[in-house]
């Protein structure tokens, strides 16, 4: 079964290194380069896993994960960005959004591994 | 009674001694009857202790009492038989007589005059005198009355130099209190103290306790001769001893040419006062006359008392000025490290992407999508190079440091192509170069770190695939370079301090930057003898334009 992954963020250089690194049989990735484009993707099109950037010109992805979450979003959302700070993190956790920092790539390696072996089980949104 | 003493045994024997005492009655009042009334009068007038002066009808002194003498310093037989004027001095009416003529009545005349003692001092006294009638009304004489004022004189003066120093105070609190340094009010307070004493009134300010840092004058001393600021104190001077000893030095009569320590300011009369800190001396407070004695002690506690309030208000001052710049220093601690921080997070987008790009590069892929992992690879590390430039280049502006540049003549379309495929991604960019243009006189790689950071934040200020535009036109003997966007704008309140330190504009939360990168294009562009400059309007977009010189025609072409 694939694995829809969408990866949002502003810099397309961020993005095309996702979707390098991020090349593993049965997991599909999709882009958005805005959180407008986010949400308008998550709702019409079945993304499993968002990958999200904070600092973005509109939406910051903090609050397109509030939104999302309103919405009966369930899925694992990873804020991956250089700005976390401790109020983002303490926003994050109460969403059940994993934060990772944008320079550790082997912990946003790590954590998708988690999310797509196991599920929600290590956070979820209820 | 006589019927009282037959009813009584003891009736006779009362009686007689009330006869007795009848009897002894009698004879007092005979004797009194027999004194003298001249000898009455000595008696009354020795016990008053208000001096009483007796004269005859012509206006000639006829008695005068123990307490009259006293006051005068003359003997009885001195005064008597003079007129008046010459006991009491020229105080009194010219003529008694006159005055008697005035008020027959016997009324009392009071005023307050001013009598000369035998030893030659002046007195003042108040003086009343009632004038003596027999029963037909016939004026037989007259009697002054006089009181010592001296002492009541002498408390009023206190009171009132008392009162004048209150008020001279209570003004210069206002005029130290009412400016915002009370430096400013020093000249003011020279002027009222110089006022209040009638002598020249001076401050002499000092830094370390033994620069001058500055002299204040009152108005009526004008200018030094020589200008002493920033002087050292001038060695072996009494001002030298009254900063450096804290000591107050009161010289009510000085020889002509005393080494005050002031050039140019005569003084034969003076005294000094420090102005003191804690134990820091501020300076001193100078007064002084061209008249020997004209300091007089009045003036000396005068001076102390404001010496005293001025050095109040100056150590308020100072210590408000150490608050302020320890708070300075505090916010300039804070904004480094801001300033690191912020870089730091700057840095982890590219380590972030360069590690993922790494990662893909471990993965087959066809040489298209090696090509562009590579080529994104570059980019980042680029930025990365720019970071840790603004890092050094802010760290140089911090330490005071302009920032080093190589001028050499510069082919701006080659520069500005190569910002562009950098820095202008995503966004159409229209570049438009006038024809011919000149060689600029530039630093190539710190005027491409400024259109670079033109570009990026054209590109974070306005919406994806919003258009940029990048015009160069020769303007006199400079080339202009204007970089416009069709973005948010910037909001008048942040254009006028959008190039200064750490200033991030209200539109650029949610967007990465310490803040610094208008900061250092500028510094940068005046390094290299250029400027930089902003218009724009929100909702519409801004340009911002980079102004360098030609290159000199006939020198050596860029790429030859």
């Amino acid at each position: 079964m694939t694995v829809t992954i969408l990866v949002v963020d502003d810099e397309e250089d961020v993005r095309l290194a996702l979707r390098m690194m991020l090349r593993r049989p049965g997991w599909a990735i999709a882009e958005a380069a805005s959180g407008e484009e986010a949400l308008d993707l998550c709702r019409r099109v079945g993304v499993d896993v968002l990958i999200l950037d904070h600092k973005m010109p509109g939406l910051a992805g903090i609050d397109v994960a509030r939104i999302l979450r309103g919405e009966g979003f369930h899925r694992p959302i990873i804020l991956y960005s250089a700005y976390l700070t401790p109020e983002i993190e303490a926003t994050a956790e109460e969403l059940g959004v994993w934060a990772v920092a944008k320079e550790d790539v082997e912990e946003l390696m790590d954590t998708l591994q988690d999310v797509t072996e196991n599920g929600q089980r290590k956070k979820t949104a209820e | 009674m006589a019927e009282a003493a037959q009813d009584h045994p003891d009736g006779l024997l009362v009686e007689a001694l009330r006869l007795l005492a009848d009897v002894q009655l009698e004879m007092e009042k005979e004797r009194l009857r027999r004194m003298s009334i001249e000898g009455l009068f000595e008696e009354v007038l020795g016990a008053m202790s208000d001096c009483l002066i007796l004269v005859e009808p012509r206006g000639r002194v006829w008695r005068v009492n123990r307490a009259a003498a006293d006051l005068l310093r003359r003997t009885t037989e001195e005064m008597v038989g003079k007129s008046l004027r010459d006991v009491l001095g020229p105080g009194v009416p010219a003529s008694t007589w006159e005055l008697f003529q005035r008020d027959r009545r016997g009324r009392l005349e009071a005023w307050e005059t001013v009598v000369l003692r035998a030893d030659g001092e002046e007195v003042p006294i108040s003086l009343s005198c009632a004038v003596i009638t027999d029963p037909d009304g016939k004026v037989v004489g007259g009697v002054y009355a006089a009181r010592d004022l001296s002492q009541a004189h002498r408390l009023l003066h206190e009171l009132e130099e008392a009162e004048s120093r209150w008020r001279l105070l209570a003004e210069v609190g206002d005029l130290l209190g009412g400016e915002l340094d009370p430096r400013d009010a020093l000249p003011a307070v020279c002027e009222r103290l110089s006022q209040a004493t009638g002598c020249h009134a001076a401050m002499i300010l000092v830094r370390e306790g033994r620069f001058i840092e500055d002299v204040v004058l009152g108005p009526d001393l004008g200018v030094p001769v020589s200008e002493p600021v920033a002087h050292p104190l001038p060695a072996g001077t009494v001002l030298a001893r009254v900063i450096r000893g804290a000591r107050v030095v009161y010289a009510p009569v000085l020889q002509p040419d005393f080494p005050l320590g002031i050039p140019g300011w005569p003084a034969r009369s003076a005294a000094l006062v420090p102005l003191m800190a804690r134990s820091t001396s501020l300076g001193a407070l100078l007064l002084f006359s061209e008249e020997p004695g004209a300091v007089g002690d009045s003036a000396l506690s005068v001076m102390e008392l404001v010496a005293a309030r001025v050095s109040l208000a100056l150590a308020n001052a100072r210590l408000r000025e150490s608050l302020v710049e320890l708070e300075a220093a505090r916010e300039a601690a804070q904004s480094r490290q801001d300033v690191i921080s912020g870089l730091s997070h700057d840095m982890k987008t590219p380590l972030g992407v360069i590690s993922g790009l790494i990662e893909g590069l471990k993965e087959d892929g066809s040489p298209e999508e090696r090509d562009r992992m590579y080529a994104a690879m570059r980019r980042q590390v680029q930025r990365l190079g720019s970071l840790i430039h603004q890092f050094l280049d802010y760290s140089r502006l911090e330490g005071g440091h302009r920032p080093v540049v190589q001028l050499q003549p510069t082919d701006l379309a080659e520069l500005i192509d190569r910002a562009v495929a950098t820095w202008g991604r995503n966004h159409p960019i229209d570049v438009d170069l006038e024809a011919g243009l000149p060689l600029a006189c530039a630093d190539s790689e710190r005027l491409e770190q400024v259109l670079a950071n033109l570009l990026s934040n054209a590109v974070k200020f306005s919406p994806p695939s919003s258009p940029i535009a990048i015009t160069a036109r020769r303007a006199r003997k400079a080339i202009e370079i204007s970089v416009t966007d069709w973005g948010k704008g910037i909001a008048p309140g942040d254009l006028a301090n959008l190039f200064e330190k750490f200033h991030r504009g209200t539109g650029a939360r949610g967007t990465e930057g310490a803040g610094l990168g208008l900061y250092i294009s500028k510094a940068l562009m005046e390094a290299q003898g250029g400027d930089i400059s902003v218009t724009s309007r929100v909702g519409s977009g801004s340009t911002f334009t980079v102004t360098v010189p030609c290159a000199p025609r006939g020198g050596p072409a860029a790429g030859e």
